[in-house]
């Protein structure tokens, strides 16, 4: 699974942007960020050697709606907004190599990157050792990441019900 | 195998959209606790818990599959 930085910035003031990751939960979306930060390795500008934390995001342009979004996704909360409370902040257009989702949905998709404060992992680095990520970059994520989800409009959630504590997790962060 | 000890599976759903078999990357330190035919619960950022079975594993190969079994 590799991300693609697409060519095309082609949103809009008045375009939609919807959020599915931690919509109105910051420690949902750092957590996923961090996870994600090694498929960005090199990827994104001024980001030569390391990847990048970023929140997910889609927009409803190019015949995509809002509605062709949730529908896509199995995520249950969702929030917009408008590009224009957004334009300000590090957006990239980005795909990934992987048809497991609609390709005109992939192609609507944009990264907003949170900010890391110039972190740069030390070599030999490895996502997941103990002691990886110093809790000052677990900080720095969180404090740039609630201003970002408060600039979307959370929309109703979809049904059903969240349970967290009941296994194991392998894959839980230091 | 009672469900208290299913390991659970972070996964970046806002990837793998509706999908019921996929492959995802995994450390090699959580690739070696999992094997063929073991019962995981996927989860990841908003969504709801997600009952899965080992597909294909190795230490080797980066990326692991799972199924989700049906409800």
């Amino acid at each position: 699974m590799n991300v693609i930085l697409r060519n095309t910035m082609n949103l809009t003031d008045d375009d939609e942007v919807v959020n599915h990751m931690g919509a109105g939960d910051v420690a949902h979306l750092v957590n996923t960020a961090i996870d994600g930060y090694p498929r960005y390795a090199g990827l994104l500008p001024g980001r030569p050697d390391g990847g990048a934390f970023v929140m997910s995001t889609f927009a409803a342009v190019d015949g995509v709606s809002e509605q062709d979004i949730l529908a896509a996704m199995r995520h249950r909360r969702f929030a917009t907004a408008k590009f224009r409370v957004l334009r300000d902040l590090e957006i990239y257009p980005t795909s990934m190599d992987v048809d497991y989702l609609p390709p005109r949905i992939m192609q609507v998709h944009f990264d907003i990157v949170l900010p890391d404060g110039g972190w740069i992992p030390p070599t030999g680095w490895q996502l997941g050792l103990p002691g990886s990520l110093p809790n000052e970059l677990v900080d720095t994520l969180s404090a740039h990441g609630q201003p970002i989800l408060n600039h979307f409009t959370p929309l109703p959630p979809r049904e059903g019900s969240d349970k967290r504590d009941k296994y194991p997790d392998l894959t839980e962060r230091p | 195998m009672t469900e208290d000890v299913y390991p659970r599976i972070l996964v970046d759903f806002n990837w793998l959209g509706q999908a019921e078999r996929f492959r995802v990357p995994l450390r090699l330190s959580i690739r070696e606790q999992l094997h063929v035919g073991d019962e995981v619960v996927i989860y990841g950022d908003g969504v709801a818990d997600l009952p899965a079975r080992v597909l294909e594993v190795s230490p080797d190969v980066l990326e692991v599959e799972f199924q989700l079994i049906a409800a």
